[in-house]
């Protein structure tokens, strides 16, 4: 059994220690937008002129919920409890949506600091671990 | 110049639950209703354009149709979200537009079970599914915090769109619930993603509905009261689109796509919003309309919810929203749902709308939003 990223080209490599893994992505030279994970063309004006970029590991919490019903299976719907959602807001502009995890479902707030956790998160159909991102209030 | 495209008739089934009939028999309904409202068979139909968005099986448009016997004219069938219809209508309109035809069928159908759409439905990768980041008003609910944080729009203002929905919904045969509710019933009902409770979403359900555009030479022969479709515009989100299906953005300043949509149709038309009577729009939660009203140019920046709490979006209102009772009231069968607004478009124009009649009611506007940043308007005019 092996790691395996949740979506190829979206974490750096090796996948382990954890602690070391970053979001990855690209920056477009020509607009200037950032991008996770892999691409041909810039998503916002086509370029071609992409260059490797690794993301921050630290943001901002930028608009957030929290999930009180079950998302729709292969969810696994027993083991569901209402957890805390947020589009994060990183240092270097990213904004991706993640679960917030040791944190309280009244605790979060809009511009909390928040940083990057990568850890297993579920089984492949082979068995191997894939692995997963979450965000943490910082303390 | 394209060929002006007039809507000689138009046909709806209710929005409910109808396990009872298949997709193809209820595109029937719908189909039959709009040909008796034009006087018109199935043969007089020169091409047709049928939207579903993939939950009865690809190509049900020719199926939907040979209920009527086989036929050879040419039908394709549309898929664009929750935008399906306006797309569908759009396609029609360009058909007539280029003048090889005179009548020209639109159709909207869908059969959904009940709950959350299935994660593909909204484009959301396996992974989001697994991670549980595929819950359709998780994305809403973010939003219509960020409107109250920033604009100190209220959750009440917010619950009041879902009191007025469903109070118009009492209105409409053709809604699935057709039950007023209380401001407190709304916010006491069970929140589903912080700050939304159940009460404030449109549920997905099943219906269709049908639209026939004529062409200029032939209307006259069919109806002695033609609503004009003045534009149809059909536009996908730019990046970012922090919403439904995605799990990554970077803020751009690129316009949101319902306000690029509109600004197309604004423009074709020659209309601009100060000329609506009234307006049909994507309520897929409360807090939707107010973001909505807004992105389509009817009130300021921030000023949605005062468009419900002073009253402005009653039908007895300055600015009529969703006398039919939206989606909140109707339900949303997606493919559906966009030709579902036209036709309560065309009743309002005609005078035809009974106890939900607009006052006057001259030139209409009718807005869809979907996923994949699918956003069609259309504006119709008698």
């Amino acid at each position: 059994m092996a790691e395996v990223p949740f979506k190829e080209g979206a974490l750096t490599i090796p996948l382990v220690p954890f602690k070391d893994v970053r979001l990855l992505g690209v920056k477009c030279l020509s607009c200037g937008v950032i991008i996770l994970g892999k691409r041909d063309y810039c998503i916002n004006c086509a370029s071609k002129d992409l260059k490797q970029h690794i993301f921050t590991n630290r943001g901002k919490v930028y608009m957030h919920t929290i999930i009180r019903h079950a998302p729709p299976p292969p969810y696994p719907q027993e083991s569901f409890r209402p957890f805390p959602a947020a589009w994060i807001e990183l240092e270097d502009g990213l904004v991706i949506i993640s679960e917030l995890m040791d944190c309280g479902l009244d605790d979060v707030k809009t511009g909390m600091s928040v940083e990057l956790v990568i850890g297993p998160g579920w089984k492949d159909d082979k068995g191997n671990d894939v692995i997963m991102y979450k965000f943490k209030p910082i303390k | 110049m394209s060929k002006e495209a007039i809507i000689a008739g138009a046909g709806i089934t209710k929005f409910g639950r109808f396990p009872e009939k298949t997709a193809e028999e209820l595109a029937k309904d719908a189909i039959e209703l709009a040909l008796a409202d034009a006087n018109m068979t199935f043969k007089d139909m020169q091409a047709m354009f049928l939207s579903n968005s993939g939950t009865i099986y690809p190509g049900i448009g020719p199926k939907a149709a040979f209920m009527f016997g086989r036929t050879t004219i040419p039908i394709v069938n549309v898929e664009a979200a929750c935008s399906g219809g306006g797309a569908c209508l759009r396609m029609a309109q360009m058909a007539i537009g280029q003048g090889e035809y005179d009548c020209v069928l639109a159709v909207g159908v869908e059969k959904q079970p009940r709950g959350f759409l299935a994660p593909a439905v909204s484009g959301y990768e396996p992974w989001q599914a697994m991670a549980g980041l595929d819950e359709n008003p998780m994305y809403w609910a973010m939003k219509a915090r960020r409107h109250m944080e920033i604009y100190g729009t209220t959750i009440e203002q917010i619950g009041m769109v879902s009191v007025k929905n469903h109070k118009n919904g009492v209105l409409n045969p053709n809604a699935m619930y057709q039950k007023a509710m209380t401001l407190e019933e709304v916010l006491n009902s069970r929140i589903v993603c912080d700050p939304l409770t159940l009460y404030m979403f449109c549920a997905p359900n099943d219906g269709a509905s049908a639209i026939i555009l004529c062409s200029k030479k032939v209307a006259k022969k069919y109806t002695s009261k033609p609503v004009f479709l003045a534009s149809c515009a059909h536009r996908l989100s730019p990046y970012p689109e922090l919403d439904v299906g995605n799990y990554f953005g970077y803020i751009t300043g690129n316009k949101e796509v319902t306000t690029l949509a509109a600004l197309d149709a604004y423009e074709k038309a020659g209309i601009g919003p100060e000329d609506l009577s009234f307006v049909e729009l994507q309520d897929t939660d409360a807090s939707a309309e107010i973001i909505f009203s807004e992105q389509l140019l009817l009130c300021k920046e921030g000023e949605g919810g005062r468009l419900v709490s002073e009253g402005i979006s009653e039908i007895d209102g300055k600015l009529p929203i969703n006398m039919d009772g939206g989606i909140i009231s109707k339900g949303e069968p997606v493919g559906a749902s966009a030709l579902g607004q036209v036709y309560e478009a065309v009743v309002q124009l005609r005078g035809q709308a009974g106890q939900r009649q607009v006052k006057n009611a001259k030139v209409g506007l009718c807005h869809v939003r979907g996923a994949l940043g699918h956003s069609c308007v259309t504006i119709l005019k008698v």
